[in-house]
């Protein structure tokens, strides 16, 4: 009767691990996959120059690179890392595979400068996002109040 | 949430923890600010304020107990109005009989395009009582340089406008001087439970 118990489990994970390896083995690559979430704008204080912040989670097994950001609603976009006490310009950023970049208050912001129309809260701001791999990405980015953080 | 993350937080926790059974310490330092070995002495420089008026920055600080000083600019779209945001959250915790002993003085690093009237609309989207200074470049760097502030002329080429910040907000009494600063970085409660140890060790000294 033991020895049947024994021959019943060996064969269950024989069986588990075979179907382990079918599993794993029948995993295509996935190049990058990428989605933006918790975007957001803080009403500006400044009439001409607001900051946009968000995260783009990459759940694929390959790196893509952010490479530009741009808006309608701003004469110029540009992407800022803070060094301190000092903006350093940056013009391109990593997403890595199953990871994600963030952009966030007092690190890695973008920057809308020449903003033609008042943000207030309720508004919201239209970025294309481009990707080197991915191609372009649209997010409607609303208009948060000018403490807003979103939830950690 | 990354184990790296985990590990900060579970030391924080733990940091919080040895900070809370340190409390009975008589010198009942800061948990957030940073206590300065030397203070720093604001130099007399003439500024002007949001209404035009000519003020010197020393007599400025002498108005309240605390004064907390930033150096930044209104162009700036993280930082300086991230910081500013912050101070404003962080005193309206506080309860308003110390609210009301400590000012906030935005002085700008951009001269340039940050007039008075700018300055002014800028602060009160944040609080309306918070002060802010325009002036000659070499005044502001002069007091600036006193905080260790360090500060960079903005480069005017073509579409790159460089102007620098304070990652600092020294916290000056009404001697005109600094004895512990706080970094741009910290957060609201942060700046909250430090400030009423501060006005008692400032009424200490007064």
């Amino acid at each position: 009767m033991r020895r049947l118990f024994v021959l019943a489990g060996v064969v269950v994970l024989l069986a588990a691990t075979g179907l382990f390896i079918w599993y794993a083995a029948s995993e295509e690559p996935t190049g990058p996959q990428l989605a933006i979430r918790d975007a957001y704008i803080p009403r500006p204080a400044s009439p001409d120059v607001a900051a946009a912040y968000f995260t783009v989670t990459n759940r694929g097994d390959e790196d893509d690179t952010l490479q530009s950001v741009r808006a309608s609603v701003a004469g110029e976009v540009m992407m800022h890392r803070n060094t301190g006490s000092r903006m350093e310009m940056v013009t391109s950023v990593r997403v890595p595979a199953d990871g994600e970049l963030s952009f966030s208050r007092g690190e890695l912001h973008v920057m809308l400068d020449g903003v033609t129309r008042p943000l207030q809260v309720g508004d919201s701001v239209e970025l294309v996002v481009r990707f080197e791999q991915s191609g372009e990405m649209r997010v409607r980015v609303p208009v948060r109040p000018i403490d807003y953080r979103p939830a950690a | 949430m990354s184990w790296a993350r985990r590990l900060a937080i579970a030391a924080c926790v733990l940091l919080l923890a040895a900070c809370g059974s340190s409390r009975d310490d008589p010198q009942d330092r800061p948990a957030n600010a940073t206590t300065l070995d030397r203070p720093y002495e604001l130099p007399h420089v003439l500024l002007t304020d949001t209404d035009g008026r000519r003020v010197d920055l020393r007599d400025v600080v002498r108005d309240k107990p605390l004064t907390l000083m930033y150096f930044g600019y209104t162009h700036c779209p993280d930082v300086c109005p991230t910081t500013m945001v912050d101070l404003a959250t962080a005193l309206r915790k506080l309860d308003p009989e110390l609210r009301r002993r400590i000012g906030v003085a935005f002085v700008t690093t951009d001269p340039w395009r940050d007039t008075p009237a700018r300055l002014k609309q800028w602060l009160s989207a944040f609080d309306p009582s918070f002060l802010g200074f325009t002036g000659r470049y070499a005044d502001i760097r002069r007091a600036a340089k006193a905080s260790a502030v360090g500060m960079i002329e903005p480069k005017r080429t073509s579409g790159n406008y460089e102007v620098s910040h304070s990652a600092w907000i020294p916290v000056f009494e009404r001697d005109g001087r600094a004895r512990v600063t706080f970094s741009s970085g910290t957060l609201p409660e942060d700046y909250a439970a430090d400030l009423p140890t501060l006005l008692t060790a400032a009424a200490g000294r007064s």
